[in-house]
C-alpha cells in the first residue's frame, strides 16, 4: 500500500538564501536516497520557511523492490585444485556467506572467471530502512555556509530544534545525537509559540496555516505579497504610484518571512532631492524596504515593508520601521552632502590606498592599466574599421581616470552594491560628458547572468578592458576558478566580455588582448617567457569555454566550434560568424563533401615534408585541374573571410571538394617517382591548407562514417 | 522604561538563568567580546555562564556627539551562554519580554549576520535581531577565537542598550534618552563624547601611541613567558585600544595597517592557546561544577 510521508526539520531563522538552497539540495537527495534504495513513489516536493525545510513524498511504497546481488568471491582458478576439489579459500568464502560450495557458480568477468553467488535479497518493509534513509539525509545535507552549535557534532546552516517524520499517521523513529523525530512541530514564533501535533501529512499543511500562523510554500508567500501589493496601489493608491518590485530583493523577503504581511509607510520630503538610483538602494539596502514610485517614476515618499505577521493593530511595527528609515535615509543624506565636498581628482588619488588584490596592485595602479588597454582596444577597433579614428580616445582616458573613483566615496563604502551607480550620478552632477558618466556605470556590466549589457561605445570598450585586466590579474596571481569554486565569478567576467563584443560587433581578437594585458602587468611581477606563453594560453582556452559554455546552454554542436578553434581563429566575433555560417550550412547541405576531402587530404599528407607545388611537374589533367580550382579558389576564400563571408567560402569549398575527389579518384598519388609524388603531396597539403582558413573540418562529427 | 532600567531587569533576568552577573572590565575595549569573560572563557571545554555592561570604544566612530547614534563610546550588555542552549533563542525572546516588548505586536525578526573580527582571528554565524526594523541585539554562535576552532559552540548575545532603549521610549537619537527618569543620556554622555572625539581624530599624540604599542607589545611577551595568562589578555587589549586610536588619528599606510592588525592577530592566537593550555594544566576546574 501507498502512503505519503513528510519530513520536516525544524530550524532556528535560516538566512533567506540557504532556504532555497536547503529547498533544492533537500529535494535532490530524496530523489537519490529514495532511487538508490529501490523504493517507489510518485512526486517528491520540498517546502521552506526560514525556520523550517519540509519534503513531502507523496505515494512511497511500502516496500523496497527486490533485487538480485551478485557476490564475487575468488578467481577459478585459485578456488579449486587441478582435482577440481575447492581449495580452502572456495570454502572460507563460502562460509562466510553462510552457503555450502556446491551453491557457488562461474562468475565472467572483465579480469576472467571468478566464482561467486547470485542471491536475491528480498525488499525491506520502507518503515524498516527509512530511519536510516532519513538520519542519512539530513546528515548528508551540506550547505554553503554551515555552522556548529552546543556540543553537538553535525553541521547544518543553523541549529535543528526539531524533527518531525511521519508516514500517513505514523512516527518513523529515529535520533540524531539525541534529537528524536516526532509528530510535533512548532507554527511561527511569536503568533503561535506552542508545541503543536501533526495528526498526519494530510493535514500538516493546514495546521501549520489556521493554527501555526505559517505558510511553508515560498511560492504562495510571494503571490500573498504581489496580491497585497496590487490591492494597496489599486484601491488605496489610486493607481497613482507603484511599488518598485525589484526581483531580487523579493525573493529574499519571501525567505524572511513565515507569512507575510505588508505595511505601507512614509518618509520625510526632505531626503527626495537624493538622486533617485542611490535613494531607492538607501531604501532597500539594509532594512529591505521597497520603495514607490509615482507617475513620472519619481521616489516617492512612501515604502513598503513586508513583516513577518499578519497584523499592525496599533500600527507600532510601521512607526518603528519609519523611525529606521528615516535613520538610515539621514546617514545616506550625510553621506552625499560630504561627498559633494570632494571632487573625482580628491577621489582617483584615495585610489592608491585601495588594494585591487595583494601582490597585483592598487585599484589606481588598475585605473593605470585600464588606460593603456582601453587605447589598445579602441586600435584594434580602428584598424578594422569598427571605429573612426581617434574619435573616442579622449573619452576613454576620461572614463578610465573616473570609472573606479566611487569606490572611495562616502556613499559606495557605506551601500557597496552602488558602485558604478554612485560615480555616473557624481560624474553628471561635476559635469562630464554623458557617454563617459554612463560608461562609469556600464562597466560593470554584467552584474549578474542575463544582466544588461554596455550599450555605450566607451562602456563597452572599457568593461571589456576591465573584465579581461581583473581575468588576467587573478589568473597571475593563481586565483583561478574550479569546479563551483568561483569566488571573483572569473566565468562570468568572461562571459560578459564575448557578449559584449558580440552585442557590439567588436571583432576582437581574444590571444591579442590577453597577451596585451599580461604586460601591463608584467613590469610588477616576474614572469619567465615559458611561464608567461601558459598562462596566456590558459586565459585564452578559459574564455574560450564561456563561448563554449554559451553554445551548450542554447544546446548547439560544439564540434563545429572545436573545428573552428583548430583553423587558430581567436577573434570573438568571427568565430561567431563562421559558427552561424557552418551550422546553416550543416544544415541545408551535405557537409560531408568538405569534410570528407578534407580529411582524405589529411590522411595522404599526415606525417609527410612538404613544400611549394611545382606547376611544371603536374601533367595529368585532374591534378593540372585542381591545382587552378586551388589557385582560383584560393584568392576568392581568402577574400571572403576578410569580408567575413562565410557561406560563400563554404561554397567554394563544395567546388574544391568536387575536384579533391576526382583527383584522387583520378590521379595516383604515391607515384613510383619521388619528384611526381612530393608535387602531389604538395599538391594535397595546399588543398588542405585552404580548408584550415576557415576551420579544420575534420573535426565536425559526421553521422556516417563509413565512407571513409 | 529608563535606560538604568533596562540594565536592572536584563540582569535580574540572566541572573535568573543562571549567569553569573559581572562588573565591566576597567580597561577600554572596542566590544564586550574583548572582556576575558568572552574572549579567554569560550574557550575548552568549561562550561560558562555571564552577563555584564560592557562600556566599550570605537574611536573611529565618533561624531563630536552630532550623530543621533554614532558614537565613539557606547554601552553593550553581554550574555555568554556556553555551551550554547538549545532553548537559546527562547531565552533571548524570555529577555526582551522581561524589558517590556509585547512580542505579539511587534515584528522581531532573525536577519542573517556572520561576525567576524580578524583582529582577534575570531568568527562566528548568527544574526542581527531587528525589533520593527531597529537591530537591537547581535546574536552569534561562535565558531573560532584566536584562530581555534571552539567545541563546545558558545552563544554570544548582544545588546544595543542604546538602541533599544530608542526603540522603547520612542526617541529618535541616543541624546534624548532617560538614563533615570529625570537625567537624559545627554546629561551623561554628552561632554565627554565631544572631548573624546577631538581626542581620537585630533589631538591623540601620535608618536607615544606608536610607542605604547610597542611597549605594549613587548611586555605582553615578557609576561607570556612568565604563564601569566590574564594578564597578557590585558596587553593585548591595549595594543587592540591603541591601534584603534592610530587608526582614527589616520596614522598608518594600508601596509602598515594590514601590518598591525596581524600583530594584535597575533598576540590574540598565542594568548588563547596558552589558556587552553593553562586551564587544561589545571584540570579544567570549572567542568566539576
Amino acid at each position: 500500500m501507498e502512503k505519503d510521508f513528510l519530513l520536516e526539520i525544524g530550524v532556528e531563522e535560516l538566512p533567506a538564501a540557504l532556504v532555497d538552497e536547503g529547498i533544492h539540495k533537500l529535494t535532490r537527495l530524496f530523489e537519490e536516497r529514495l532511487n538508490q534504495n529501490r523504493i517507489n513513489f510518485d512526486k517528491i516536493k520540498t517546502y521552506g520557511t526560514p525556520r523550517r525545510l519540509t519534503t513531502m513524498v507523496n505515494n512511497i511504497s511500502d516496500t523496497q523492490k527486490s533485487q538480485e546481488r551478485t557476490i564475487t568471491g575468488p578467481p577459478e582458478k585459485i578456488a579449486f585444485n587441478a582435482d577440481g576439489s575447492p581449495t580452502k579459500a572456495a570454502v572460507g568464502f563460502a562460509k562466510s556467506l553462510k552457503k555450502k560450495v556446491e551453491d557457488l557458480e562461474k562468475i565472467n568477468t572483465e579480469r576472467g572467471v571468478y566464482i561467486g553467488i547470485k542471491i536475491v535479497e528480498e525488499g525491506k518493509s520502507i518503515e524498516e530502512i527509512l530511519p536510516n534513509i532519513l538520519k542519512d539525509i539530513i546528515q548528508s545535507l551540506s550547505f554553503s555556509k554551515q555552522m556548529s552549535w552546543a556540543n553537538y557534532s553535525i553541521r547544518f546552516a543553523r541549529p535543528i530544534r526539531w524533527i518531525a517524520a511521519l508516514l500517513g499517521k505514523e512516527i518513523i523513529k529515529f535520533d540524531i545525537e539525541g534529537l528524536h523525530s516526532s509528530n510535533n512541530t512548532f507554527g511561527h514564533r511569536t503568533l503561535s509559540p506552542e508545541l503543536l501535533l501533526i495528526k498526519d501529512t494530510d493535514s500538516y499543511k493546514k495546521l501549520l496555516e489556521d493554527k501555526g500562523k505559517v505558510v511553508i510554500d515560498p511560492a504562495k508567500r510571494k503571490k500573498i505579497i504581489l496580491d497585497v501589493i496590487n490591492n494597496i496601489e489599486k484601491n488605496r493608491w489610486k493607481n497613482n504610484f507603484k511599488v518598485f518590485l525589484d526581483e531580487d530583493l523579493l525573493n529574499e523577503v519571501v525567505n524572511l518571512v513565515e507569512i507575510p504581511n505588508v505595511l505601507a509607510g512614509s518618509f520625510p520630503e526632505e531626503f527626495l532631492y537624493i538622486p533617485k538610483d542611490i535613494l531607492i538602494k538607501a531604501i532597500q539596502y539594509h532594512q529591505k524596504y521597497f520603495a514607490v514610485l509615482d507617475k513620472k517614476e519619481e521616489v516617492s515618499t512612501k515604502f513598503i515593508v513586508i513583516q513577518n505577521g499578519t497584523s499592525d493593530p496599533n500600527r507600532e511595527i510601521i512607526k518603528g520601521n519609519e523611525r529606521v528609515l528615516k535613520a538610515r535615509l539621514r546617514d545616506a543624506a550625510f553621506f552625499y552632502e560630504e561627498d559633494k565636498k570632494h571632487d573625482f581628482s580628491f577621489w582617483f588619488g584615495k585610489l592608491r590606498g585601495v588594494v585591487f588584490y595583494s601582490g597585483l596592485g592598487s585599484i589606481y595602479d588598475k585605473a593605470v592599466r585600464l588606460k593603456k588597454m582601453c587605447l589598445h582596444i579602441a586600435e584594434l577597433l580602428e584598424k578594422s574599421d569598427t571605429l573612426e579614428k581617434s574619435a573616442i580616445s579622449c573619452k576613454l582616458r576620461r572614463a578610465c581616470k573616473l570609472c573606479k573613483c566611487d569606490l572611495v566615496t562616502n556613499m559606495v563604502v557605506e551601500f557597496p552594491q552602488l558602485q558604478g551607480i554612485v560615480g555616473k550620478e557624481y560624474a553628471k552632477e561635476k559635469g562630464e560628458k554623458p557617454d563617459v558618466a554612463e560608461a562609469i556605470f556600464e562597466h560593470y556590466l554584467p552584474r549578474f547572468s542575463g544582466d544588461i549589457l554596455p550599450d555605450t561605445t566607451i562602456g563597452s570598450i572599457l568593461s571589456i578592458a576591465d573584465k579581461v585586466d581583473t581575468i588576467c590579474g587573478m589568473f597571475l596571481a593563481e586565483n583561478i576558478p574550479t569546479g563551483s569554486e568561483d569566488p571573483f565569478a572569473l566565468r562570468r567576467k568572461a562571459s560578459g566580455v564575448i557578449l559584449t563584443a558580440l552585442r557590439k560587433k567588436y571583432d576582437l581578437d581574444i590571444d591579442s588582448m590577453v597577451n596585451f594585458s599580461i604586460n601591463t602587468y608584467i613590469d610588477k611581477l616576474s614572469l619567465t617567457g615559458t611561464n608567461k606563453e601558459k598562462i596566456i594560453i590558459e586565459i585564452k582556452n578559459f574564455i574560450i569555454a564561456r563561448y563554449r559554455f554559451l553554445l551548450e546552454k542554447k544546446n548547439k554542436r560544439l564540434d563545429i566550434l572545436e573545428a573552428i578553434l583548430g583553423s587558430g581563429c581567436t577573434s570573438i566575433v568571427s568565430i561567431d560568424l563562421r559558427y552561424k555560417a557552418i551550422e546553416d550550412f550543416v544544415n541545408n547541405n551535405d557537409v560531408e563533401k568538405i569534410s570528407l576531402a578534407m580529411i582524405r587530404c589529411r590522411n595522404i599528407i599526415k606525417g609527410k615534408k612538404y613544400s611549394k607545388v611545382n606547376a611544371k611537374l603536374l601533367s595529368e589533367e585532374y591534378e593540372k585541374r585542381l591545382y587552378s580550382v586551388i589557385n582560383k579558389k584560393g584568392k576568392s576564400v581568402k577574400e571572403n573571410i576578410d569580408k567575413g563571408k562565410y557561406s560563400n567560402v563554404l561554397l567554394d569549398f563544395t567546388d574544391l571538394g568536387k575536384n579533391i575527389d576526382d583527383f584522387f579518384d583520378n590521379v595516383l598519388v604515391m607515384d613510383g617517382e619521388d619528384k611526381i609524388r612530393a608535387n602531389r603531396i604538395n599538391l594535397v597539403k595546399s588543398a588542405a591548407d585552404l580548408y584550415m582558413l576557415l576551420a579544420d573540418f575534420s573535426k565536425l562529427v559526421v553521422e556516417n562514417n563509413s565512407k571513409m | 522604561m529608563n535606560f538604568q532600567d533596562i540594565i536592572f531587569n536584563l540582569q535580574k533576568y540572566w541572573a535568573q538563568k543562571g549567569c553569573i552577573i559581572r562588573q565591566p572590565l576597567d580597561l577600554e575595549k572596542g566590544a564586550g567580546t574583548f572582556n576575558a569573560d568572552t574572549f579567554l572563557r569560550c574557550l575548552g571545554p568549561e562550561p560558562w555562564k555571564a552577563a555584564y555592561v560592557e562600556p566599550s570604544r570605537r574611536p573611529t566612530d565618533g561624531r563630536y556627539g552630532e550623530n543621533p547614534f554614532r558614537t565613539q563610546f557606547y554601552y553593550q550588555f553581554q550574555v555568554l551562554l556556553k555551551p550554547s542552549p538549545d532553548d537559546v533563542v527562547d531565552l533571548y525572546l524570555g529577555s526582551l519580554k522581561s524589558i517590556g516588548i509585547d512580542l505579539k505586536s511587534h515584528d522581531i525578526r532573525f536577519v542573517e549576520d556572520d561576525w567576524q573580527s580578524p583582529t582577534i582571528g575570531a568568527a562566528g554565524l548568527g544574526w542581527e535581531v531587528w525589533a520593527d526594523g531597529m537591530e537591537i541585539t547581535q546574536f552569534t554562535y561562535f565558531q573560532q577565537m584566536g584562530g581555534l576552532t571552539l567545541k563546545p559552540v558558545s552563544a554570544e548575545l548582544t545588546y544595543g542598550l542604546e538602541r533599544i532603549a530608542m526603540y522603547l521610549q520612542d526617541k529618535d537619537s541616543f541624546w534624548e534618552l532617560a538614563w533615570s527618569d529625570d537625567i537624559t543620556y545627554k546629561d551623561v554622555q554628552m561632554e565627554s563624547e565631544k572631548q573624546w572625539s577631538r581626542y581620537n581624530f585630533e589631538d591623540a599624540d601620535i608618536d607615544m601611541l606608536l610607542d605604547l604599542f610597542e611597549k605594549f607589545e613587548k611586555e605582553f611577551n615578557r609576561v607570556t613567558r612568565k604563564d601569566l595568562v590574564f594578564v597578557a589578555h590585558e596587553y593585548v587589549l591595549k595594543c587592540s585600544h591603541v591601534f584603534n586610536l592610530l587608526d582614527a588619528r589616520e596614522a598608518f599606510s594600508v601596509a602598515e595597517r594590514t601590518l598591525y592588525i596581524s600583530k594584535v592577530r597575533n598576540l590574540a592566537k598565542i594568548l588563547c592557546s596558552l589558556y587552553v593550555k593553562q586551564r587544561e594544566k589545571l584540570g579544567y576546574p570549572l567542568l566539576k561544577k
